[in-house]
């Protein structure tokens, strides 16, 4: 019988022409975005290569000059070049939002992954508490740790990581009890295999890739929120050039000195961006498919 | 249903409870001496005393704990080292200045987004749909205070359009307040001058808000009325002659709108920490304000007052979301 | 228009008068590479208060007609690109989508595939049932309720109380499959398009749908076209038969004919596959 015209058919009605897509691989966004983050972390590594000034040398200019071939930023009120701060301020915003995911996935890691694993009564309370961190609001909570704990990078940091866990104990857990029902775990299982063994073997590196899309976008939210508590005045502490602190500043001289409010801003916006693109490239690159078919 | 409605409740009385204990364990357990340090900034020795007394200090924990909960059914926050009056005054005073920014942000926010998000799903642009996803990018990305900062150095430093601050010209006489909301209490009294300028006022913050929640809330919209539009009763309405509007309005809309309530649920609640960040910004004198003055001032008791405060109201929004549903899916309303 | 409903629905069928002729009605998908049609070239008549039965495997093309006819093709994935769809003399591939809206629901009606997902989960069944007459017709919504009750009588679930404000989750496939053929007929179409009637739903019922849609066809004068690939449903309620085959037809003609002496080797391979009672009414004189 001659081949039967397609009811069935693989098309994508809403996306891109498929010979473009092609060319980019997943679109525009892998690349764009692993530029930004690779250049955000080569500055924070290493300022010094394209930063002239110390960040915090005072009088290196004049009072708020403009932005210039000099002071690429401008200057602020005490003569300081705002471009070396920020890019100074790079090592200690993304450092600090690197930490509080750190922390926070690790130990939301292991509370999800005893709870998945060891299911039962361990699972309802350890999730139990999960919810209830989940329920009430992070940024608020995390005020208040910080507040608490004092002013300075450390509280922050900690007031956030302790915010950040309960999301990845969630998620964690959700992908242990995923791949435990899965039959390789069972033939595994049935071929005598010890728990640890089936742990590190197969369920490990399945949450590695899944993880890998959430954290990537994860530091770029943990960085607006890091910059959000130091923009009230509870993180990095003045002349720390840390981005959400250099917006506080900066907000005073809205009349006199615009650049000042820009810049700090422009490079979180810049961060958080590329890191989500990344971050959604990854996610569609180990998971998510774009064709659709319909009939 | 009500099964259902009894048990958010019950999770929702729990959630508070749980609240008082976080914020306890906050103020009279992590710091070093809670009296001096609840006393506040350059107490005097008489002042931590007291203080040591009126926290129970001297008691086991859970009695401190019960005495602390006893405080906060009578609303009794402690008093703010800054302003010498009692902290629930001091927020009730505020208060009414956020409700009027958060209320009429939120609301301009829904009635935009859902409603351009639905044209956006009624055209299947290639265009539109990559615009829309650098626009939702773009727009997670922004951070509010400096979108805050951004619009007040424009429209007010550059341009001079807006005021850069405050709820009304300094000129304009605070009006006789009912409601607190000046907005409401001008319309109220009749007096437009000071309509006028409180709208002024609150083209700024408001805008700020909106455009931050923008991104987000069209997307989803436009992604959840799309997915609809795929199931198959939009043939069946379609069959029987159903107008293009009578489609969206009657059938499309409560079926697509779950998804988006959820998320618009959770953007209601980061809005209440963006309240804090963008009344510090314009010197709106709402709690937010009185938040950021009290971290510059190390003032704790209004701090924890506020984390009361505004983690309840978080807790509301979170069950009027809930509640929504069974509302809108008539599957989900079964005993 | 008013001519048109006018010619609808007047009483007893005139047999040999075609309420429907589709004339070389042809289909493409949109896609980049090579042209498909899924319907290619398909042309049938339905004469008035007969049934046509169009016949053939999944991916034969025969939903995609029935869509083409009530202008319902998928936008952007599929549209028409040849034909005429003349009912009562008009041609519906002819006319602007506001006009055909006026059409479908009233002069002719499409009921979809599978029951199950075809009504809104989030509205009544009363609703969804009166609203083709709060669309096209002036009436009180009293009476359209009355109207409503009436017919869901008529296709055997009127009677549970409630019906009206109940909604779709809560009724069998079998109910749901009423309420579809009510909604269908509630404005008294001339023609009812019915795709896959009988597929989503178990034998017993199978029989009672095929048993209700034949008393409204003789009640209503309703002219049927019937979309299956069952041939049981086919030798009961079809006057004639279209067969389809990746788009094109592959045999028409009265039902008798097509089972007692199939000329294409693919009407044969059907035939030959489906169950013995059919083949017993292709021999029975009628």
């Amino acid at each position: 019988m001659a081949a039967l015209a397609p009811e069935t058919a693989v098309l994508t009605p809403a996306s891109p022409g498929p010979r473009r897509r092609r060319l980019f691989g997943y679109g525009i966004f892998l690349p764009l975005g692993l530029l930004m983050v690779i250049v955000f972390v080569v500055l924070a590594l290493a300022p010094q290569l394209v930063a002239h000034f110390k960040p915090d040398a005072i009088y290196v200019g004049p009072r708020f000059a403009e932005p210039n071939r000099t002071y690429l930023f401008g200057t602020d009120e005490v003569g300081r070049d705002l471009f070396s701060r920020v890019v100074y301020g790079a090592r200690i915003s993304l450092g600090m939002s690197f930490v509080v995911v750190l922390v926070g996935a690790v130990i939301g890691s292991i509370v999800g992954a005893i709870a998945g694993f060891v299911e039962g009564i361990v699972d309802d309370i350890l999730m139990r508490i999960v919810d209830l961190f989940l329920s009430l609001p992070g940024f608020i909570l995390a005020l208040a740790i910080a507040a608490v704990l004092g002013r300075g990078i450390r509280s922050v940091v900690v007031a956030l990581a302790i915010v950040w866990w309960p999301g990845y104990a969630r998620l964690v857990r959700g992908m242990v009890l995923n791949v435990k029902h899965r039959l390789h775990v069972e033939a595994a299982r049935a071929a005598g295999a010890s728990s640890p063994y089936i742990v590190w073997r197969h369920i490990f590196p399945f949450m590695v890739t899944q993880m890998n899309a959430r954290t990537t976008q994860d530091i770029g939210y943990a960085l607006v929120n890091v910059a959000g508590l130091s923009f009230l005045g509870l993180g990095a502490q003045v002349p720390t050039p840390e981005w959400g602190a250099l917006l506080n500043s900066g907000r005073t001289y809205v009349l006199n000195a615009w650049w000042y409010a820009v810049f700090p801003g422009l490079a979180i916006t810049l961060w958080t961006v590329g890191v989500s693109m990344l971050g959604d490239a990854i996610s569609e690159w180990s998971g998510g498919s774009r064709v659709v078919a319909s009939s | 249903m009500l099964r259902y409605l009894g048990r958010r409740l019950g999770w929702a009385a729990i959630l508070l409870l749980v609240l008082t204990l976080v914020t306890f364990v906050l103020s009279h357990v992590i710091p070093g001496d809670p009296a001096t340090f609840m006393a506040g900034f350059g107490a005097t020795k008489e002042s931590i005393v007291a203080m040591r007394t009126e926290m129970g200090l001297d008691k086991p924990l859970p009695t401190q704990y019960l005495l602390y909960l006893q405080g906060l059914a009578h609303f009794d926050f402690g008093k703010s080292v800054r302003t010498g009056d009692a902290v629930s005054s001091d927020i009730a005073h505020f208060l009414p200045a956020s409700l009027e920014l958060a209320i009429i942000s939120f609301t301009i926010y829904v009635l935009l987004a859902v409603p351009l998000g639905t044209l956006a799903a009624s055209r299947r642009g290639r265009r539109l749909d990559g615009f829309l996803r650098t626009f939702s990018i773009a727009g997670s990305g922004v951070p509010v205070f400096w979108l805050a900062i951004l619009l007040q150095e424009f429209f007010f430093a550059y341009l001079n359009w807006l005021p850069a601050g405050g709820r009304v010209a300094i000129t304009a006489a605070t009006p006789n307040t009912i409601t607190g909301i000046y907005t409401i209490d001008s319309i109220l009294t009749g007096n437009l001058e000071l309509l006028g300028s409180a709208v002024v006022h609150l083209i700024l913050p408001v805008a700020t808000i909106v455009l931050a929640m923008l991104a987000v809330g069209l997307r989803a919209t436009r992604a959840s009325v799309m997915q609809e539009l795929d199931r198959p009763y939009v043939r069946t309405a379609r069959a029987k002659g159903v107008s293009e509007w009578r489609l969206y309005s009657v059938h499309l809309l409560r079926n697509a709108l779950n998804p988006v309530i959820s998320i618009m649920g959770l953007q209601a609640g980061y809005l209440l920490g963006w309240i804090i960040l963008v009344e510090t910004v314009f010197g709106w004198p709402g709690i937010g304000l009185y938040a950021y003055q009290s971290i510059q001032h190390l003032d704790y008791a209004p701090i924890m007052g506020l984390t009361l405060v505004i983690s309840s109201g978080f807790i509301l929004i979170n069950l009027v979301t809930d509640l929504l549903y069974p509302i809108l899916d008539p599957r989900l309303r079964e005993s | 228009m008013q001519a048109a409903r006018s010619i609808l629905s007047r009483g007893s069928p005139e047999a040999g008068e075609a309420i429907l002729d589709v004339r070389d009605l042809t289909v493409a998908l949109q896609t980049d590479d090579r042209a498909i049609h899924p319907v290619d070239g398909i042309s049938f008549r339905l004469e008035r208060g007969r049934t046509l039965a169009v016949v053939g495997e999944s991916g034969s093309g025969k939903s995609m007609t029935a869509l083409a006819i009530v202008g319902l093709l998928p936008r952007g994935l599929a549209h028409l690109t040849g034909g005429q769809v003349l009912l009562a003399g008009e041609d519906l591939a002819g006319i602007p989508e506001s006009e055909l809206r006026r059409r479908r629901g009233s002069n002719i009606s499409l009921m979809p595939q599978d029951p199950m997902t075809a009504l809104n989960p989030s509205l009544t069944i009363g609703y969804q049932v009166m609203e083709p007459l709060m669309v096209h017709e002036r009436l009180p919504r009293s009476l359209i309720r009355i109207r409503a009750i009436e017919l869901l009588k008529r296709t055997g679930i009127g009677n549970l109380p409630d019906i009206l404000d109940a909604y779709p989750h809560q009724l069998s496939g079998g109910m749901r499959q009423r309420v579809v053929l009510a909604m269908a007929l509630i404005c008294r179409p001339g023609v009812l398009v019915a795709d896959e009637p009988t597929t989503a739903l178990d034998v017993t019922t199978q029989e009672q749908i095929i048993d209700l849609l034949q008393d409204l066809q003789r009640e209503f004068g309703l002219s049927l076209i019937v979309i299956s690939h069952d041939l049981g449903v086919v030798a009961r309620i079809a006057d004639h038969v279209l067969v389809m085959y990746a788009g094109r037809a592959a045999e028409y003609g009265s039902v008798d004919d097509i089972f007692a002496r199939p000329s294409h080797p693919y009407t044969r391979g059907l035939l030959n596959s489906a169950s013995a009672c059919v083949r017993s009414r292709a021999s029975r004189p009628d």
